[in-house]
């Protein structure tokens, strides 16, 4: 087992575990709740349901723990592209668990028709009076510390001289960051704009339960836009050492889970707390907008973000066409993930092929064809053994080394396998460049 | 004070929301000098459209239920009137109905009594 490969599925699949805890906890009591479906107080104490969560439950730990048994064999795949195709094709049976929770839900909800427990506001839109004045918000002043501070490597890109291949990293990097703690700012008073969390006509719980959104939501929004500055900063003063930019991500990435786990668990117990047990009967029922209680649709809600009926986060209505369109690209993006891995497969078994082309010296693997004019030539070398080398920007795998390398304190361009010697070492006046290849050695005879 | 919105009825939506806020004042939710919230805070918390909340204010204003403030905004009317001549030819509207359709005498005045003793929470 290589720690690439560990990395590559660690990565991956801490995303089961969150799903996991989520669907579990939505499977428990609260704001009249269970299993995304809502309840009157007896209902939710009924032998019926409880075998049902608790058959759900068990289900769902099933799922999970075969999922995690089908991502073992990657860890052992001996190339870096076949991990990265078996995991990302892994991460679409990512769905199977909410299949079990939509399934569930469907389930809860012909035995709440089959009872009678419909509550009196079903089918209707029930909202609390919004307050005469708004609510106090945390200053938008906080948000802008963070901009401000990510602006500067976005500056640094331009005004600074960058080696070529980490200006590209670094100017990548530096416009994410910035485009997070933008959206921060823009996204936050949206936060506010959302319907009170209220179960019934109780005033004082309504004002508690948006109390606990509201503040764990503030919360996240400035985290992230902090950690996003921290990030970026940290990054630009990498100076161009990846390896520190690699631990700079993975610092970044077990932060931003850790700060949207730790408030989101949090606004679910401070639900739980509140509404737990509660006998009176709910009004607010919106079971028939929620698609297996996931997906919210509702064509007469001018909303196209809704706070999501637990937790504190917020899902898209679908009857709208952004949150149609939104759906779709995030449908269309996790369905490319194993594109990606195919493509990886491509680069990394792809021959290399090395040649001289009308007086230019070509090498050329999968869609990468480099380019280097025999005129230009200043040095040609034929390398038996590969000098010690670190990637600047580029493809790294087993097989195959393509990009930007630094090789003995020098930059130079790769396009090799490095357990197929010899390569070939040529030299400009302005670039290094090693190329591997069946006709390493007949090429460097014909070129000295 | 819930707010209940039925799309499915044929009724307006501004006149659902008028029904709900003249419940809301005739079961105490709501008080003679309560601040109403911002016509967008309450579209936006509908999701409905800005001129729907304004018809329905500005119906409940032309009855008398709210008043404009200058520093207050839109505030509930005191009323300790007498009934007017419009709520009088509604309300004798709605008792000849009662009664061509046949419902007993007791069962109208139950049902006055019922609205007048009705408290918050309790309308709808």
């Amino acid at each position: 087992m290589h720690w690439v490969n560990l990395i590559i599925v660690g990565c991956l699949y801490i995303g089961l575990p969150m799903v996991w805890g989520m669907l579990r906890s939505a499977s428990r009591e609260r704001s009249n709740l269970i299993l995304s479906v809502t309840l009157p107080p007896q209902a939710r104490q009924d032998p019926e349901v409880q075998e049902l969560c608790a058959r759900f439950r068990r289900r769902l730990d099933r799922m999970c723990l075969v999922l995690t048994a089908a991502l073992v064999p990657a860890l052992f795949l001996p190339w870096m592209s076949l991990v990265c195709l078996y995991s990302f094709v892994w991460l679409l049976f990512l769905v199977l668990p909410y299949w079990l929770f939509g399934r569930a839900n469907g389930e809860l909800k012909a035995l709440k028709r089959c009872r009678g427990w419909q509550t009196a506001g079903a089918g209707q839109t029930v909202a609390e009076m919004p307050p005469a004045r708004p609510p106090r918000q945390l200053s938008r002043a906080w948000f802008w510390p963070p901009l401000v501070l990510s602006v500067l490597p976005v500056l640094s890109v331009f005004l600074d001289d960058w080696d070529p291949a980490w200006q590209v990293v670094l100017g990548a990097t530096a416009f994410t960051g910035l485009l997070m703690t933008g959206l921060s700012l823009v996204f936050y008073p949206l936060v506010y704009r959302q319907r009170l969390d209220a179960l019934d006509g109780d005033t004082t719980l309504t004002a508690a339960l948006t109390r606990v959104r509201r503040y764990n939501w503030t919360k996240f929004w400035l985290l992230c836009s902090w950690l996003t500055a921290g990030y970026s900063l940290a990054v630009w003063l990498c100076w161009g050492n990846m390896a520190w930019y690699i631990i700079w991500n993975i610092v970044y990435a077990l932060a931003l889970i850790w700060a949207s786990l730790q408030t989101e668990f949090a606004a679910r117990r401070a639900q739980r707390r509140l509404t737990e047990g509660r006998t009176r009967l709910p009004e607010v029922d919106e079971d028939d907008r929620w698609i297996w209680g996931l997906f919210y649709c509702d064509p007469h809600d001018g909303h196209t973000f809704v706070n999501q009926r637990i937790g504190m986060g917020m899902s898209m209505n679908l009857a709208k066409p952004l949150g149609k369109g939104m759906m779709g690209v995030s449908l269309a993006l996790l369905a490319a993930m194993p594109l990606l891995g195919v493509w990886l497969v491509v680069e990394e078994f792809s021959p290399l092929r090395l040649g001289l082309q009308s007086q230019t010296v070509a090498a050329q693997q999968a869609f990468t064809t480099y380019r280097v004019p025999v005129a230009e030539l200043e040095e040609v070398r034929l390398l038996e053994e590969l000098p010690p080398a670190s990637r600047i920007a580029g493809t790294s795998m087993g097989h195959l080394l393509k990009g930007s390398f630094s090789m003995e304190g020098e930059k130079a361009t790769f396009c090799l396998d490095p357990q197929d010697p010899p390569f070939l070492l040529l030299k400009t006046e302005e670039k290094t460049y090693v190329f591997g290849g069946d006709a390493a050695r007949d090429l460097a005879g014909e070129l000295e | 004070m819930l707010l209940h919105l039925d799309f499915s009825l044929d009724t307006p939506i501004y006149q659902q929301i008028r029904n709900e806020i003249v419940w809301g004042i005739a079961a105490g939710s709501l008080t003679p000098g309560q601040q109403l919230p911002p016509i967008r805070a309450l579209a936006e918390t509908l999701g409905v459209n800005v001129m729907t909340v304004n018809k329905a204010y500005a119906l409940l204003k032309q009855e008398g239920y709210l008043k404009a403030d200058r520093r207050a905004g839109t505030v509930v009317a005191g009323r300790a009137g007498p009934l007017t001549d419009e709520l009088r030819a509604a309300l004798e509207l709605a008792a000849a109905q009662a009664r061509a359709s046949g419902v007993p005498l007791e069962e109208v005045l139950a049902v006055c009594r019922g609205v007048y003793e009705k408290k918050e929470g309790g309308q709808g």
